[in-house]
């Protein structure tokens, strides 16, 4: 019995190993790509894109950088590979991508529906073109959400400077016994606008010169002024330490009025709100307040999200191949069915030419989509990721509610969106993280600001310094990547009525 | 035992013979023991109870220990993916061929190990014990699999672990403390050293054969790392290193600001990855219950020595 057992296992496994030996060959493009939960391979898009492109693509996936850096050292045989923006600068280093410009001439498509200043990004300083690369709209993602019901029931009118914000706090905590704001942010941007603060670094307009914001006099006023309403009080006592699930739990258990919110946060929230007896519990958005000059900073989130690469040992007509693929990916129709499925069966189109998703349809076969995006579109983007925001009511409320009030202000764009310097990957991160530490301890009170001028010094030595000299020298030599992201206006303009400033 | 030997007279409440210090330290270690084990056991039952709860209860934190809401689509859900199914036959495929095949390995290897006769004993067991301090690193492995072929193969998840070095000292430890007189009575009689192995050492080392492929089990089924590694094909992936993308992703999205509005309405994203993780470890919870009788013998696995 149990040999018998064996022999079958050991017939099974060696079938097993076989099959996956002699995999089946064919004019297929090797794509590799980060780690996904789901089987790019036989997902519904998949299937159905290379129905309609013609291009059979086969998906494999990488766990994380550094086993990307090591496929790609033992000599890859990837057409394409999906790598962060901070990997497409490094293996740009390293020597290890194709240049496409050839491939991209065979395919002036691909140029032309990508923004230009994605091309800039990944145009090298030899002039040639090594990535292909996802341009994020520049959206603005969410402010701080309100219950609507409860102001409704108070009187309460949505604060538009530091001081009305202060005095909603005290009225909430009086009148309602609830925690007025919660939340987890060091610097929370709606009230930071009220300080003339923005982004972490910004240019200085006298000095012309990209600078920090610790330089800025309004940090030392906003930390102020968040210690105070912690110490009083009026903010979540687990500022913090809070996680996203507490903050979660606390707005949903109608324990807290206010945190940061955008569009994938309200529905739950507004579920398990109604079900527990508050059925008017609705959200909407503060958008940043007025400084004191009243100008409002409203930081909005774009960038380079993804870049996409051949591996320089790939052949001419390879990559000429490849950017095929991408070319048909990028053409309108294709674009619009595998970001949104097929008309009638997984979304319709309103009157205003925007898609609202038929669910469940939608959901069942469209939900991984923007998975397969490579390049993205820039004039049929904006109009097909509706359907993503508009799979509820709740959900579509929240973002159009925050955009239209944020859309009368006009943008900021963040300076260092397109950064490509070594300073910015070696300090960035540890930099952000050495601040919000810092701010935390000071809105906690466990440090005081009389300890400011200090810890500018420590963050300068820990590479701040170096930081900002370097990303000044970038600024100079590429205004036209800072300028852009500062200016960016966003394709939503159309839908929201943006009036960039 | 020792506690009866000693001061009998200072025994009188003693019940069970112990001195008031060791009915202390019992108490004390009784209670550790008791918090070590529920901060084992209560971030589980958590998970369970998450597993079977309603999106709004997880949300408003109302779920701790006993489900809420109890339903069954997030189970539903786990199921109904593609992934989860191809995962859990990788995984059982692995789990089974490659415990076989590292108990047959370690078997054959300790065996002669055990000999004190053998020539050449030490320096052989030296250069095992070698790799149990030493080994060339992540990077020169992943090269060596490369360059063997292995690279997205099933062979990759099991035959680079099939030999366990502790597991085989454990092993011939074992083996040494099976009297010599049986397997020379059983040579008189005419069987050779395989024979000898299969039909007196083994059947008389069960206790150590089911600990062992015990580790070796949970071994292959607890593995993601390798997965992660060597694997770059979706419907090849172990389910822990399925579990492990699962379970990375959803930390990430709230930090990464994913654009995408929430995708299964109906449920929580925190209750599908705790059912996925239920799932993941019935399968080798069932083994416990029949192994368990030979497990407490099997610890003490060439640990006394004659």
């Amino acid at each position: 019995m149990l040999k018998r057992l064996v022999s079958l296992l050991l017939a099974l496994a060696l079938g097993a190993g076989m099959m996956a030996a002699f995999a089946e060959e064919g004019k297929t493009i090797r794509m590799l790509v980060g780690t996904q939960s789901f089987d790019m391979n036989t997902n519904y898009v998949g299937v159905l894109l290379e129905e309609i492109t013609g291009y059979k693509v086969q998906y494999d996936y990488y766990a994380d950088d550094n086993q990307l850096a090591m496929e790609i050292a033992s000599g890859t045989d990837y057409d394409l590979i999906s790598v962060s923006p901070n990997m497409y600068q490094t293996l740009l280093a390293q020597g290890a991508l194709k240049n496409l410009n050839a491939a991209i001439e065979a395919y002036p498509a691909v140029r032309d529906a990508i923004y230009p200043l994605g091309w800039t990004y990944c145009t090298a300083a030899d002039g040639g073109i090594y990535g292909v690369p996802n341009v994020d709209d520049a959206v603005y993602v969410g402010g701080i959400g309100y219950r609507t019901d409860i102001f409704e029931a108070h009187g309460y009118q949505e604060p538009a400077t530091v001081q009305e914000f202060y005095d909603l706090l005290v009225a909430i905590k009086k009148d309602t016994g609830l925690i007025p704001l919660t939340g987890r942010n060091a610097v929370e941007a709606v009230i930071a606008s009220g300080f003339g603060l923005s982004y972490d670094f910004v240019v200085d307009p006298e000095s012309d010169r990209i600078v920090s914001w610790l330089r800025d006099p309004g940090m030392k006023e906003y930390l102020a002024w968040m210690n105070k309403v912690y110490t009083e009080g009026l903010i979540d006592v687990d500022w913090p330490v809070n996680a996203n699930d507490k903050i979660n739990e606390k707005i949903s258990s109608n324990q807290a009025v206010m945190t940061f919110a955008a569009h994938w946060h309200t529905l739950n929230w507004v579920n398990a709100l109604v079900e527990s007896g508050h059925k008017e519990a609705y959200f909407k958005t503060i958008v940043p307040l007025e400084d004191a000059q009243g100008k409002r900073h409203i930081a909005v989130s774009n960038g380079i999200s993804r870049v996409f690469v051949v591996p320089v040992t790939a052949s001419d007509e390879d990559a000429v191949y490849t950017m095929g693929m991408i070319a048909s990916r990028l053409e309108p129709e294709n674009y619009w069915t595998f970001n949104d499925g097929i008309e009638g069966t997984h979304y319709t189109k309103g009157e205003d030419g925007i898609p609202v998703p038929i669910l469940p349809q939608f959901n069942d076969d469209m939900n991984q989509g923007s998975q397969y995006q490579i390049g993205r579109n820039q004039y049929e983007h904006p109009i097909t990721w509706m359907a993503r925001v508009h799979k509820t009511q709740v959900q579509w409320d929240t973002f159009y509610d925050a955009n239209s009030k944020a859309a009368a202000f006009g943008f900021e764009g963040r300076p260092l969106t397109f950064a490509r310097f070594p300073e910015y990957t070696e300090y960035y991160a540890a930099l952000g993280t050495l601040c919000s530490d810092y701010f935390m301890q000071v809105i906690a009170g466990t440090e005081t600001l009389d300890s400011y001028d200090d810890f500018v010094k420590e963050w300068e030595s820990a590479g701040g310094l170096a930081l900002e000299e370097a990303a000044t020298a970038w600024y100079h030599e590429n205004p036209e990547l800072v300028n852009a992201a500062r200016e960016s206006t966003s394709p939503y303009n159309a839908i929201f009525g943006y009036d960039i400033k | 035992m020792g506690a009866r030997m000693m001061k009998p007279g200072k025994r009188s409440s003693a019940a069970f013979g112990l001195s008031p210090g060791e009915r202390a330290l019992g108490a004390v270690n009784v209670f550790l023991l008791t918090i070590i084990g529920l901060m084992m056991v209560l971030p589980f039952l958590n998970t369970v109870a998450k597993s079977f709860s309603s999106n709004n209860a997880i949300t408003t934190g109302k779920v701790i220990f006993t489900p809420v809401d109890f339903q069954l689509g997030t189970y539903k859900y786990v199921t109904g993916q593609s992934q989860f199914w191809d995962s859990l036959r990788v995984s059982v495929l692995i789990t089974l061929l490659g415990t076989a095949g590292a108990m047959t390995i370690s078997c054959l290897t300790a065996y002669p190990l055990s000999k004190t006769w053998l020539y050449g004993r030490k320096p052989v067991i030296l250069f095992f014990v070698f790799t149990m301090l030493f080994s060339g690193g992540m990077v020169p492995n992943y090269l060596l699999m490369r360059s063997l072929g292995l690279i997205n193969t099933l062979w990759v998840l099991f035959v680079p672990g099939m030999l366990s070095v502790y597991n085989v000292i454990l092993l011939k430890n074992f083996f040494e403390d099976i009297p010599e007189a049986i397997e020379e009575s059983a040579q008189l009689d005419g069987a050779g050293n395989i024979r000898t192995l299969i039909s007196i050492v083994l059947p008389m080392s069960l206790p150590a054969l089911a600990t062992i492929g015990l580790f070796y089990a949970v071994g292959y089924w607890d593995n993601y790392m390798t997965g992660l590694l060597y694997i770059t094909k979706p419907d090849m992936r172990p389910l822990q290193t399925y579990l492990y993308v699962i379970v990375t992703e959803a930390v990430n999205v709230d930090e990464t600001l994913s654009m995408d509005a929430l995708e299964n309405i109906a449920l929580n994203t925190e209750a599908i990855r705790a059912a996925t993780i239920v799932l993941a470890c019935v399968p080798i919870m069932c083994v416990y219950p029949f192994l368990q009788k030979y497990f407490v013998k099997g610890m003490r696995v060439g640990s006394v020595k004659g």
